[in-house]
């Protein structure tokens, strides 16, 4: 189906391993971390939730629910069309206390909240009840794709009702047993570094990161708004770099733009020189020459990390400027940046495009 | 205060995490769901896994939890006839 | 470009069952799968009644055609039984002739066997053959390997809203198909029971210790059962090409959310009330029109209860039948929608309503009760089928007679 409408990212809000709740700011200052475990730096929960509801909140369900707060009140959106979330693991804070109880305690005298907590649609759930939003609300969960497939999702919804305006969200946190489980198999780092080294490491294993970045989306130029998202793909198991640069061409055609009229690349390459092979390859293919910028050193690799490269794309596109610090090379210094392709990867077999233009 | 009273405040608070609140803050005789505290359903049965650690008192139906818990001090008095229905 | 989606095939095994027909049958013969855990020890396997499939895991790779330990969990080895079945029914031997998506859903995922073994995976000196489940917690990993063993590559994707999960899937997939993204998507969804699942449920003290009686003045509370299903959604345009026969027509479907409680419904049925009313006026159709409810019906005291009233509210003077299948299978969570579409199908094209079983008791409450009996030979054009889950998350589906 032909969408005639544009849409826009009219709010944001992202909680993350580097300061990046507060949208008055941009980057400012780095935070480093040294044990290949980058945790969220945090607001203030109290100026987001009530307290006596943030008392039975697990970690997780907290940032989340101020994401998304954070993100409602930067958009002025008091009532989403839609709540949609996304998450790889879910809320695998309160799965695993659950789950050891269970072992510990021989399944006696459980504590029920980490089990209600533990659903994957538990903050989608919350930030309904917190705005006493009865409308359409999801969560998908597929790994790398979940917030892709939630972008996807929100547009469709969008293009049949121009008017809708979606609180839309990823979120991911750190976990010790699964981290311990990636060190073994390799895709976690098992020396410390630092991570703003990560891609001058040894080119194995990624590090844990987590955080939760909330859009709120809608047809509406707001003046607040911060680009247009023209499009999403998501790409399984491509056999090779071809196939991604075939994907990118197609995503580009379907929004009248080639590839030169990319001036940003974002690569969601975490640090793993095998699995990143193959976006490295299709992206040096398509825009040689051209701004290509990393964010998985600021905050890590987990399932929904693209909502993350999304946040950094909206920014420098409202801001016009580009951190240093997510800078992979020197390319020739743009006069306006216009149109925003970020590619991301999750584990090598999960490759999603997300397209963004200035608003 | 009346040590069962006072420990049972303690465990309350930490339990159901309610930050900032001490047992001397805490009213024995107000309603734990109502207005004040708030408390749901799902607090109470954090309460019934609560009595059961702490008191090896074990409640299978959620309403007599309900009943039990209206306040801390019906709490306490639950707490004594369990404790003595099973020594008797 | 026609925006009508419709079902062209079915796949499903639960406790009564391992394919389509044996469900009719046993739905048509009133057996229940209710009754012992056996296949994996818990304190609670003398108290808790479940609906569980009676075949151990070497059992369903031998069905599902995979090596013993090699990585599948029950979750994927159900799912690819049911997914098999779906692509067959809907004559698809060739998954590249058409643009087709995969979307799975789940609650528990590779639960089962993580549980077995968190201990050890955590132990960077232990190695095994535990280590091929190392990756399995997570909702999609499942879906991965139905996707991988079939070929499913132009969109995979898993949702996870607890009950309403499969219903949600479905609703994904009618919209890519409406929007021109793809031909053709295979929704539903796998659960299995796992000692993370019922200890969570008996937490919340909402386990019947009995066989579940949904909408009963004495209903204790649900039963937890384990199953997958799948339904094949297609485009008119599929449709006429490959000159098939439908099924059913997808005409509505509806997702709100209660705004209430996390694990609790709006006592009045606000929650449900919109989401049904919603699917409904989807599809054009008057409530009276509506000939059964298939209804999420766990047996709780709150479900039932708020379901009841929304119904009431609802259809007034015009009650449709209505019924739980829970009381067959057992509550099956994530694949309760998937698994109740593939009844609701079964209801449209085999003339067939099916029965509340063990109801015996009115509600005071309302004045409306549930269908005790099967009722055959009744011509049945419209079926609502509802899932609740936690999180608030409403699902409304409603299947029509083509």
């Amino acid at each position: 189906m032909e969408n005639t409408t544009t849409f826009y990212v009219q709010g944001l809000g992202n909680i993350s391993p580097q300061k990046t709740f507060d949208n008055n700011e941009f980057l400012n200052e780095i935070s480093e971390y040294n044990d290949n475990v980058l945790p969220c730096v945090l607001p203030e929960f109290k100026n987001y939730i009530h307290p006596v509801a943030l008392r039975r909140m697990s970690r997780l369900l907290r940032i989340g629910l101020s994401a998304a707060k954070i993100c409602a009140q930067d958009a002025q959106l008091d009532m989403p069309d839609a709540i949609i979330t996304a998450s790889g693991y879910g809320a695998i804070g309160d799965t695993s206390n659950f789950l050891w109880e269970i072992l510990n305690n021989g399944e006696k005298q459980l504590t029920p909240t980490f089990f209600m907590q533990s659903t994957y649609n538990t903050i989608s759930g919350a930030i309904a009840m917190n705005m006493k939003c009865n409308n359409y609300n999801t969560t998908y969960a597929h790994r790398g794709f979940s917030f892709e497939n939630a972008l996807q999702d929100a547009l469709m919804q969008m293009t049949d009702t121009p008017s809708k305006r979606i609180l839309l969200g990823a979120f991911d946190e750190t976990n010790k047993e699964q981290h311990a489980i990636k060190q073994f198999d390799g895709l976690h780092k098992r020396k410390n570094i630092n991570n703003l080294t990560l891609f001058q490491s040894d080119g194995q294993g990624t590090i844990e990161g987590e955080g939760a970045a909330f859009f709120t989306l809608g047809s509406e130029k707001t003046p607040n708004a911060y680009a247009k998202l023209l499009g999403v793909k998501t790409i399984y198991r491509p056999e090779d770099a071809s196939e991604l640069e075939e994907q990118i061409n197609i995503l580009l055609s379907e929004n009248n733009l080639e590839a030169s009229d990319i001036d940003i690349v974002i690569n969601g390459a975490g640090g793993d020189t095998a699995l990143d092979a193959m976006s490295n390859t299709a992206l040096n293919d398509e825009f040689a020459g051209k701004q290509f910028l990393a964010f998985k050193h600021l905050c890590g690799d987990y399932c929904t990390a693209a909502s993350f490269g999304m946040w950094l794309g909206c920014k420098i596109l409202r801001h016009q400027a580009i951190p240093e610090i997510t800078k992979m090379n020197q390319a020739a210094p743009l006069s306006s940046i216009k149109n925003v392709l970020v590619l991301n990867h999750f584990w090598g077999k999960r490759y999603s495009l997300i397209l963004l233009q200035q608003a | 205060m009346d040590e069962l009273i006072y420990n049972l405040k303690k465990e309350i608070i930490s339990r159901l995490n309610l930050e900032g609140m001490t047992p001397e803050e805490f009213d024995e005789n107000t309603p734990l769901f109502g207005p004040d505290f708030g408390l749901d359903s799902i607090d109470s049965l954090e309460l019934i896994v609560m009595l059961e650690k702490n008191y090896g008192i074990k409640i299978e139906d959620p309403k007599v939890g309900r009943q039990a818990f209206q306040t801390v001090t019906t709490m306490a008095e639950f707490i004594r006839e369990q404790q003595a229905s099973k020594t008797a | 470009m026609s925006r009508k989606v419709f079902i062209t095939g079915t796949g499903i095994i639960t406790s009564i069952g391992k394919n389509t027909n044996e469900h009719l049958d046993a739905l048509l013969h009133k057996h229940s799968g209710i009754g012992k855990l056996e296949l994996f020890p818990s304190i609670h396997s003398e108290t808790i009644p479940v609906g569980e499939i009676k075949l151990t895991d070497e059992e369903l790779c031998s069905i599902a055609g995979v090596q013993p330990n090699s990585g599948f969990t029950r979750t994927a080895l159900i799912a690819i039984i049911a997914c098999r079945e779906a692509l067959a029914s809907a004559n698809i031997e060739n998954i590249k002739e058409a643009r087709i998506g995969l979307i799975s859903s789940t609650t528990v995922g590779g639960m089962r066997e993580f549980e077995n073994i968190l201990t050890d995976l955590t132990d960077l000196s232990k190695d095994g053959n535990f280590r091929n489940y190392a990756h399995v917690t997570d909702a999609g990993e499942h879906t991965e390997r139905v996707a991988d063993l079939f070929g499913f590559k132009d969109y995979v994707s898993t949702t996870s809203t607890a009950c309403s999960s499969a219903s949600n899937a479905i609703i994904l997939g009618a919209e890519l198909i409406k929007h021109g993204i793809l031909d053709r998507v295979v929704c539903g969804g796998s659960d299995v029971l796992s000692k993370f699942t019922l200890n969570g449920f008996n937490s919340l003290m909402i386990l019947d210790k009995r066989t579940m009686h949904p909408f009963d003045a004495q209903r204790g509370g649900v039963n937890l059962g384990e199953g997958a299903a799948f339904v094949v959604l297609e485009s008119e345009e599929m449709i006429a090409k490959y000159n098939k026969k439908p099924l059913v027509e997808l005409t509505g479907y509806s997702n709100s959310n209660d705004a209430f409680h996390q694990t609790a419904s709006s006592p009045d049925g606000d929650g449900a009330l919109l989401s049904m009313s919603r699917a409904i006026a989807m599809a054009g159709v008057e409530p009276k029109a509506v000939d059964y409810i298939n209804c999420h019906g766990t047996g709780t005291e709150n479900n039932d209860l708020s379901e009841a009233l929304a119904i009431q509210k609802l259809f007034q003077e015009h009650v449709p039948f209505f019924s739980s299948t829970k009381p067959y299978t057992g509550h099956t969570l994530a694949a309760a929608g998937s698994v109740e579409a593939v009844f609701s199908i079964l209801s449209i094209h085999n003339n067939v309503l099916f029965p509340n079983l063990n109801f015996e008791n009115q509600m005071p409450e309302i004045t409306i009760s549930p269908l005790k009996e099967l009722m055959q030979n009744v011509e049945v054009k419209h079926v609502l089928s509802n899932s609740f889950g936690f999180g608030g998350s409403n699902t409304s589906l409603l299947f029509s007679k083509v």
